[in-house]
């Protein structure tokens, strides 16, 4: 009986129909959402994963430093548990390309690229400040100083956010992410194994194949990038093609 | 236009009326509390938006009856047909909820019409949730006893 009153109860209040509603609503000024307003709502978008797994490397690196003297191992460990940092935030604009849940999301209100781009930058930011993070407890543990040490951790980085948005762009298959992961943990061991294998791979004999290495990722990663922009592009006109 | 503007209008439209009575009103008012809500930004990042919008609403339709206390006569014969011939099916609930007290009927419409949780209900009322919730049952009980009896 209950559950019947409540339901008869929802029209029990029912009032005459509005007459002014849509003309008042129409010319309502009301005040929208400021751009950071924005860049919040979105980062509360972001699936929790991404900032746990960042905090867990980061407290992660406190524990390594804390119990274990700061060698070539740590930058090693640490330089190949990098990639899957990298791995959750693309996984999550894959996630948000793949199944437009952006439209949904703002109701339309911001188009679908300023959306990612938006979504770019905060994981961005959020990769750089727990990178930045590492280099500052490290650096001053090692005789490699900051701008080397910077190398060694992020050209692994690199490699897995070239390899994995490559992957993005010319795969249709929703099972993508898994692709990416294979990158991931083929780059996380690659690194592992060239620098447990090479002995003097943080030497000077190798220092300009770090310094290429990171040049020519990092121009194919931005090239990756501006293509993925592309591609939302035409997504983006493809989606206001459909009624 | 956001899907939740409009329907926010239609639940404080059905407040104000439930408040006032007459259509006209009850729309000039709604329109009140959306203009005075967008004019304080501040409203919309307290975190408790739809609360200030109801509470808006509610002080309108009290400064409403205070300044025209006798001035207007509502048609409140006409209204109630209209309802009856609307609704004909719930004809007995909605006489059942008409003999309950206003405060009560007030908390069945934010509830159970409005759909608002017992958190905003309680900001709005400025009570806490375990009263709402004892207002809500005793209503309810109020309201099953008056059904049985008929």
């Amino acid at each position: 009986m209950d559950n019947n009153i409540k339901r008869k109860l929802k029209s029990v209040f029912e009032a005459p129909m509005p007459a002014k509603k849509d003309d008042f609503l129409n010319q309502l000024d009301y005040p929208k959402a400021s751009r950071l307003d924005f860049i919040k709502s979105q980062a509360g978008y972001i699936r929790k994963q991404v900032w746990v797994l960042s905090l867990l490397l980061f407290i992660g690196t406190l524990i390594l430093m804390y119990y274990f003297e700061v060698s070539d191992s740590v930058i090693w460990i640490l330089s190949s548990a990098l990639p899957f940092i990298s791995l959750v935030s693309i996984g999550e604009i894959f996630r948000s390309i793949t199944y437009n849940m952006d439209e949904l999301e703002m109701s339309c209100k911001h188009n679908f690229l300023e959306i990612s781009l938006i979504r770019f930058g905060i994981l961005g930011l959020a990769n750089l400040a727990v990178l930045i993070s590492l280099l500052i407890l490290l650096a001053g543990k090692t005789d490699f100083g900051f701008f080397r040490l910077g190398l060694y951790l992020t050209t692994p980085y690199l490699l897995n956010c070239y390899g994995s948005i490559f992957a993005v762009n010319r795969l249709k298959n929703r099972e993508i992410v898994y692709v990416c992961g294979v990158v991931t943990a083929s780059v996380s061991i690659l690194n592992a194994l060239f620098t447990t294998q090479i002995n003097d791979i943080y030497t000077d004999k190798y220092w300009s194949f770090w310094i290429i290495s990171f040049i020519i990722l990092a121009v194919f990663s931005y090239k990756e990038i501006l293509k993925l922009i592309k591609k939302m592009e035409e997504l983006k006109w493809s989606l206001s093609l459909t009624v | 236009m956001s899907v939740s503007l409009r329907d926010q209008y239609d639940k404080i439209y059905r407040y104000c009326f439930f408040k006032v009575n007459n259509k006209e009103i009850a729309e000039d008012l709604t329109q009140e509390t959306f203009l005075k809500y967008f004019a304080q930004t501040s409203y919309i990042n307290r975190g408790k938006p739809l609360a200030y919008l109801y509470t808006i609403a509610k002080n309108l339709c009290i400064d409403f009856y205070r300044s025209n206390k006798g001035d207007q006569e509502l048609d409140e014969s006409v209204l109630r047909s209209d309802d009856i011939s609307e609704f004909e099916t719930n004809y007995d609930i909605k006489q059942a909820v008409s003999v309950l007290p206003d405060d009560l009927q007030e908390f069945l419409l934010l509830r159970f019409s409005n759909e608002l949780g017992i958190g905003e209900i309680a900001s709005i009322m400025g009570i806490s949730r375990f009263s709402v919730y004892r207002k809500l049952n005793k209503a309810l009980g109020m309201l099953k006893a008056i059904l049985r009896e008929e």
